[in-house]
């Protein structure tokens, strides 16, 4: 077991330096921050001054070994938009986009448990394709174009939800559900797959041999066994999820890191594209692990294969 | 304070400026500061806007693209400002005159406190400025102040500024642009990340709050010297997605967004419970013509690409008729604009002739760069103009780039022959934007010995009425050269709800001070 | 070729009467399909000929429509109805592309790292899980920002945001079939590990990896979409359904058939994609219910 820990540590430290590499790298090479920085009437000699000034005209390498060097210090430079260091301008952000992520996922599962349970317990019904079929719907839509029209209907039209912005509970809703709508849908087939082996495994037969309800077989034997794969999924679906926060916030304002990094990636604000990119691809990296090592938890058997 | 009361500060003005020296002002009448009201109550109310785009710093030295100069003037002065019209006026400077070429003097204006009660006086103005072209700061306005060597205190309410060449600008740039004045003592107390977001100006409002992305609060500085402003709290949400900004203006979110798509002008003129208002933005659209290159070193082919694009069409289907045609790369609200100088018809037949006597009588192909993320659309023009280059026989491979990725092909040259782009002519002068265009680098590869030293002229002349007269030739001559694609102006287009009083700006500033609420 | 096989045959009828889902699924990527191969017949005007005399006209059923542009004009006067169908050569390849693409080098990926395993077969899942810990939108920003937008780049972003998935699932589907008794008989008697791959091994992935392929090209649809959204799709003027979906965003509230109507079409087409995957899913391997 402890074996295993350490190896899946290891793996998981390996695949962040890969991460840094790779933020640096992608920034890099798509070109310097100069034009944007500068004022229209900025001339050539103006340009060469910039970039020296900031370093931009050393070699690759050199850049990416002060970034490193930096990086384990928790030291991400200062940034060139802001003004000031990108780690605390990013972690400021991040309880906006946590909020976000995990009402989504929070609304994703309680839409999706009672649905995949319906469509298991009336496999092939009618019930069932419409809770597929509901489903998939969720999996179609573009979700930025939902969150447009949400905005009309539910804003302007019907004045029931703020359009925009951070503040109380109800700003959450819309953003929350543009977020969730795609993987509910994957939740929702997932707990109907689960629950169908689920539902033909013995000791469920058991139960209702005995005369217990069906609603106690399902909710005290069923549904918990059905659950873990759930929590599983969720969890490896962290980076998806993160990548959908990244649109819904743009199209919300809502203040978190994905916005954040959508801008600092288009203002070519480097310092803060390497420190969030590096901070959100090692909380996935940090989630999986977490998943994992739950799984060996709860499983021992797999640590086998 | 004598200098709070208007009339007092109208004589004071007018006896102190010499009227050639107003830079960029024909009327002396308009020159000067909107005069506050001298009855005027305390401020009071709350006011919410919605905006694009939030500064990306309260470092007046460190702003990076318009969006920021023209928001922090809220919590800062210059030493000149523009009135409404977009007039060059006094502001923290009451005067100010040339001693030589080289040397500009500025006259300050006595009594005015910054924010936390510090004086403002000729030692701040050398703190500011020596700040701005010491490279330790790193300045990303450095080079619209590169002209200056130095800065001399001759008293504490007068200073010399003394350029490197003959800086006839200098004005404007010490005014709204990158003259807005820091307080020595707050600069150096907080230091370089603290005055990102701890500003202490003498401007109009204090900076209350700031939660980027979020909110950004400020609050009605009461002490103003031009009399406190009308409004008590102003609170900016940075709203990105149009159709949000303006659900939030049409659900009573906040009463002002800008801007505003102009497809969605009419629609929201008919709401009765919004103030649509529009007003010509100094941003001037342009094809950039890569002259060096076959077959754009032919000035027969660069008339045939103006021949060939309908721009009236291209105003009036997206941009509904809000935007002014441009005959050349003067904006219509600029110094010396010459409405006589007519711009290029539409005329394919007449495009097709032109190839023709070039020698392309079947056209040929060529490449056309645009891009998306930047201050204004381009991408939508450029796609129309594209359809009409192919109208006229061309064979034209559209590229699209984003913004970030755009600039360094254009600063390293490696730009399509031709490409889309905006200047925002913030100087209201046109020899800034033409001596840019025309740099010979950068993207910009169009030179001319002869409108250089046209520019040189004008930029010599103080009297901005016989500057105004010689960029006529100008003009000509750049309509015959026809170096770009002559294209447009468009709107700046601000929605508000009635229960706020707003005037627009010319020059896209978002001054607020005027800002009040409805009785 | 004649003929399709009868075991095939009884198979796709038993999947028709078992899931009229995937029966729906099925026919609606039809359409699609044939609407992108017969674009040229089918479209009514050049989809990308403006003509700034007839912008944002509406659809021929509202006031002031015509039947010469039966689902109304654009921003620039170009045929909505046109560019729709156009648009879905587009789309589709794309997205067609990419994921086949993402299938071979995932295939390739997989393979080597389940067949083969050790230090190549490690670092390849290292990979793989350096690409899966990036939010897949940020990582294409990153690399449609460096490259450009254009055709080609958007297939080969696609690809990097999706060969991943086909290496996970071949690597274990591969690590078990190396176990399985077949294979290692065959192995005992001293086939080549080429033969065994080709003979026994990718024909018992051929049914996973076309579910995948088709959940993946519904994916990239909507990716493509949510990338053109953020200004960083298919250069203009190429008609592609995110693209219209996105340019129609301004002009919702005034025209909103620019918009609404690829808005349907990519609804429509991934509701399609996804019924037919999931009908194949059941169909061709219950085994990869969980897995994908």
């Amino acid at each position: 077991m402890r074996a295993y820990i350490a190896a899946r540590l290891a793996t998981a430290v390996l695949v962040v330096l890969g991460v840094s590499i790779v933020s640096f790298c992608l920034t890099f090479l798509s070109g310097d921050p100069a034009e944007i920085m500068l004022p229209p009437g900025a001339t050539a000699e103006h340009i060469a001054k910039f970039r020296a000034e900031w370093g931009y005209d050393d070699p690759l390498l050199v850049q990416y070994g002060r970034f490193l060097s930096r990086a384990v210090q928790g030291d991400f430079g200062v940034s060139l938009r802001h003004g000031q260091s990108s780690l605390p301008l990013i972690a400021a952000r991040l309880p906006a986009t946590l909020q976000l992520t995990v009402t989504a996922m929070l609304l994703a599962i309680v839409l999706a448990v009672p649905l995949g349970v319906l469509a298991a317990t009336h496999r092939g019904g009618p019930l069932d394709l419409l809770a597929m079929g509901v489903a998939l719907l969720g999996q179609s839509v573009p979700n930025f174009w939902l969150a447009i029209m949400m905005i009309l209907l539910f804003a302007v039209s019907w004045g029931l939800l703020p359009t925009s912005g951070r503040g109380g509970p109800a700003h959450v809703v819309m953003p929350a559900v543009a977020i969730a709508i795609n993987l509910m849908a994957l939740l929702t087939r997932l707990v109907r797959t689960t629950m169908i082996e689920v539902l033909a495994e013995d000791y469920v037969r058991t139960g209702r041999g005995k005369g217990l309800r069906e609603v106690m077989v399902l909710t005290r034997h069923a549904l918990p066994n059905a659950l873990i794969p759930l929590v599983t999924v969720v969890g490896l679906q962290f980076g998806y999820i993160l990548g959908g926060a990244v649109v819904i916030e743009t199209v919300f304002t809502w203040p978190g890191v994905g916005l954040f990094t959508i801008q600092a990636i288009l203002n070519r604000d480097y310092p803060v594209v390497q420190a969030s990119v590096f901070i959100l691809a090692t909380g996935v990296v940090l989630i999986n692990l977490i998943v994992d090592l739950l799984y060996v938890w709860l499983d021992p058997r797999i640590r086998l294969g | 304070m004598i200098n709070d009361h208007p009339r007092l500060r109208a004589i004071i003005s007018r006896r102190a400026i010499p009227r050639a020296l107003l830079v960029g002002t024909v009327a002396l009448g308009l020159a000067l500061a909107p005069a506050p009201d001298p009855a005027a109550a305390a401020p009071t109310g709350e006011v919410t806007i919605g905006l694009a785009a939030e500064p990306n710093t309260f470092d007046p030295h460190l702003t990076v693209g318009r969006n920021t100069q023209i928001f922090i003037v809220n919590v800062y002065d210059g030493l000149t400002a523009r009135d409404a019209q977009g007039k060059l006026v006094p502001a923290l400077a009451t005067s100010w005159k040339r001693l030589n070429p080289t040397t500009w003097q500025f006259t300050l204006r006595k009594g005015v406190r910054f924010h936390n009660g510090d004086e403002f006086n000729a030692d701040a103005v050398k703190f500011t400025l020596d700040r701005a072209i010491n490279p330790e700061t790193k300045a990303t306005v450095s080079s619209e102040l590169s002209t200056i060597a130095r800065t001399e205190v001759v008293d504490p309410f007068t200073v010399n500024v003394i350029t490197k060449t003959p800086d006839f600008l200098l004005p404007v740039r010490l005014g709204e642009l990158y003259g807005l004045m820091l307080s020595p003592k707050h600069t150096n107390a907080v230091g370089k990340e603290g005055i990102a977001i701890k500003p202490n100006g003498t401007g109009p409002f204090k900076l209350a709050a700031w939660a980027k992305n979020e909110r950004l609060v400020l609050e009605a500085n009461e002490q103003y010297w031009r009399g406190a402003p009308k409004v008590k709290k102003i609170t900016v949400r940075p709203i990105l997605e149009d159709a949000a900004r303006i659900a939030a203006l049409q659900a009573g979110e906040v009463d002002l967004i800008a801007p505003i798509p102009h497809v969605r002008i009419a629609e929201l003129k008919r709401n009765e419970k919004l103030v649509i208002k529009t007003i010509a933005a100094p941003r001037i659209f342009h094809v950039t013509i890569d002259v060096r290159k076959p077959p754009f070193d032919n000035v027969k082919v660069r008339q045939a690409l103006n021949h060939a694009v309908d721009v009236n069409a291209i105003l009036k289907s997206l941009y509904f008729g809000y935007g002014t045609r441009l005959a050349t790369v003067v904006d219509k609200g600029a110094l010396g604009y010459d409405p006589k100088v007519p711009p290029y018809p539409y005329d394919p037949a007449k495009a097709k002739a032109l190839l023709a006597e070039a020698g392309f009588p079947n056209g040929f192909e060529t490449e056309f760069d645009s891009f998306t993320g930047s201050i204004a659309d381009h991408a939508k023009p450029a796609e129309a103009i594209v359809g009409y280059l192919q109208k006229i026989g061309l064979k034209v491979k559209p590229n699209v780039f984003e913004f970030g990725a755009f600039g360094p092909r254009r600063v390293a040259n490696q730009t399509a022959p031709l490409f889309i782009y905006s200047i925002g002519n913030a100087y209201l002068e046109p020899s800034w934007v033409i001596r840019w265009l025309t740099q010979g680098g950068l993207g910009m590869h169009y030179k001319n010995a002869k409108l250089d030293e046209m520019l040189t002229r004008i930029e010599a002349t103080d009297d901005p009425r016989k500057r105004a007269e010689q960029y006529s030739d100008v003009q000509k001559l750049l309509r015959t050269e026809a170096p770009f694609i002559f294209l447009f102006q468009a709107d700046a287009v601000f929605g508000m709800s009635t229960r706020i009083d707003y005037t627009p700006r010319p020059d896209e500033t978002q001054w607020l001070y005027p800002l009040g609420l409805k009785k | 070729m004649a003929a399709i096989p009868a075991p095939l045959l009884a198979r796709a009828l038993r999947l028709g009467r078992r899931s009229p889902l995937a029966v729906i699924g099925a026919v609606i990527v039809g359409l699609v399909i044939m609407a992108a191969v017969a674009a040229p017949l089918l479209a009514t005007s050049d989809p990308i000929d403006q003509d700034l005399t007839v912008v944002l006209k509406p659809p021929f059923w509202l006031e002031d429509g015509s039947v010469q542009h039966p689902l109304g004009t654009d921003h620039l006067g170009r045929d909505v109805y046109s560019r729709l169908v156009y648009g879905a050569q587009i789309s589709l390849t794309i997205s067609v592309l990419a994921a086949l693409l993402g299938a071979v080098v995932g295939v390739v990926a997989g393979l080597v790292a389940g067949y083969h395993g050790g230090r190549l077969g490690a670092i390849i899942m290292r990979i793989v899980d350096l690409n899966l810990a990036f939010p897949l939108i940020l990582l294409a920003l990153a690399v449609v920002a460096l490259l450009g937008a254009s055709l080609k780049n958007l297939v080969i972003v696609m690809t990097i945001t999706t060969w991943m998935i086909y290496a996970r699932v071949v690597r274990g589907l591969t690590l078990a079939l190396r176990e399985r008794e077949f294979v290692q008989a065959v192995r005992a008697l001293g086939a080549h590990d080429a033969r065994i791959i080709t003979r026994h091994v990718l024909p018992n992935l051929l049914a996973p990896i076309l579910v995948i392929w088709t959940l993946e090209v519904a994916r990239v649809i909507l990716m493509e979409s949510a990338l053109s959204f953020l200004g960083l799709g298919v250069p203009p003027p190429t008609p592609t359904w995110g693209r219209m979906l996105a340019e129609g965003r301004d002009y919702l509230t005034v025209a909103g058939w620019i918009s609404i109507f690829p808005g349907i079409a990519i609804m429509v087409t991934v509701l399609g994609i996804n019924f037919l995957g999931d009908g194949l899913r059941d169909l061709l391997d219950p085994q990869l219910r969980r897995q994908t």
